[in-house]
């Protein structure tokens, strides 16, 4: 899958992400955890996250730029954004 | 205008990002007072407002407690929450919904999903007064925004939201600056309602023309959520659920509907209804996203089936 966004830009929207999932969730979780499938997050908790790094972080989301059939975690959730044209 | 209220007493009710947006909106607006949050999930505190679940809300105690806070105005948006006429009465009407669709065609659930389906180039969001019936309450502000030739059912959705909450911003800093708020009824005959059920069916048929069909698939297509009603889908011959995310115009063919065409660029191209052909771009089975490689195994598959 492409993953061209830049790294800086990722990092960014890596570092929102945890501060979202961190009020969103008490469990333990790094930038691997699959969050679906360990339950941390349900959909409407997955579509305020993509909309608040969405609004913090100017980038929107692109969910084509990668393939989430093996988990949805932070790691590849970072990677579907991408800075807004 | 002056801000005439020195303390406009406003509750709210929403779920998700616009909800606490809106929340966190009134309570930090000059003029105006955050008098309580119902929320299913409560994701953001603002300081000692009391947070309580829709369902106290409607609840006879909940309605008892409204009367107790007498809030002016109750603001709603992101929620299914019917409010009962006791709850309406309580809050002497003023109770606004922000509806995630132009009214009044299109009124009810997933109205989005089908604006796409249609064909629509626009969209919007609608301010209106809550009264017994769904939706059909006069509208107090509506904002039109265009739909993208790349929008999904989640992308459109959540501009909706986005936008919902900066319409219902607007409309409040109106409220707070003792704005007499213009009201159009709607037609009753006008108003459309779409409901769940309506919108269950994700089976995709040939023999409709290409346009609708991409419309289809894109409506569906709530990735990497789980759609709230259909992903667009057919069986291969093998008994595989093909589920369909994006497809494009591949051109014409005197092909049957349904045939395929062989593979472009590593992906199906299968003839529609109107003698124009879709290259289906993006597709998965079992979760998994479907590459030239699976592509040829699958309808290997389908060819010994």
């Amino acid at each position: 899958m492409t993953t061209t966004i830049q790294k800086p830009y990722r990092d960014n929207v890596l570092a929102l992400l945890t501060v979202f999932m961190q009020r969103a969730s008490a469990a333990p979780f790094d930038d691997a955890t699959p969050l679906l499938e360990a339950g941390l997050l349900d959909s409407q908790a997955l579509l305020d996250l993509i909309l608040e790094v969405e609004n913090a972080s100017g980038c929107v989301f692109d969910p084509e730029r990668v393939d989430f059939a093996d988990g949805l975690t932070l790691h590849r959730l970072a990677s579907a954004f991408v800075p807004a044209q | 205008m002056s801000r005439a209220h020195a303390g406009l007493r406003i509750l709210v009710l929403g779920n998700g990002y616009a909800g606490a947006r809106v929340a966190g909106m009134v309570a930090s607006l000059p003029g105006a007072e955050l008098a309580g949050f119902a929320t299913a999930q409560p994701t953001a505190e603002f300081g000692d407002v009391p947070v309580i679940s829709p369902d106290f809300l409607i609840s006879p105690p909940g309605i008892a407690w409204v009367r107790a806070r007498a809030p002016e105005w109750l603001l709603c948006i992101n929620t299914t929450v019917l409010l009962p006429s006791a709850l309406l009465d309580a809050l002497a009407g003023k109770a606004l919904n922000c509806h995630p669709g132009p009214l009044p065609e299109y009124g009810g659930l997933h109205a989005h999903q089908w604006a796409i389906r249609h064909g629509a180039r626009m969209y919007g969001v609608t301010v209106h007064r809550i009264t017994p019936r769904l939706d059909a309450g006069p509208i107090v502000a509506i904002r039109r925004f265009p739909i993208r030739d790349s929008d999904t059912g989640l992308t459109l959705f959540r501009t909706a939201l986005v936008q919902g909450v900066l319409l219902l911003t607007t409309v409040t800093t109106r409220l707070v600056d003792g704005e007499m708020l213009a009201e159009t009824r709607q037609d009753p005959h006008a108003l459309r309602l779409y409901r769940h059920r309506e919108a269950l069916d994700g089976r995709i048929d040939w023999r409709l023309p290409a346009r609708a069909l991409i419309d289809f698939v894109r409506a569906g297509n709530y990735e990497p959520l789980q759609s709230p009603t259909y992903t667009a889908s057919f069986v291969t011959p093998s008994g595989a659920t093909v589920e369909v995310l994006r497809c494009a115009p591949a051109g014409e063919t005197r092909a049957a509907p349904g045939t395929w065409l062989g593979l472009h660029a590593g992906a199906p191209v299968i003839a529609c209804g109107d003698g124009q052909a879709l290259t289906l771009v993006r597709a998965r089975v079992d979760g998994r996203i479907l590459n030239a490689t699976t592509w040829r195994d699958l309808i290997r598959e389908a060819s010994h089936a």
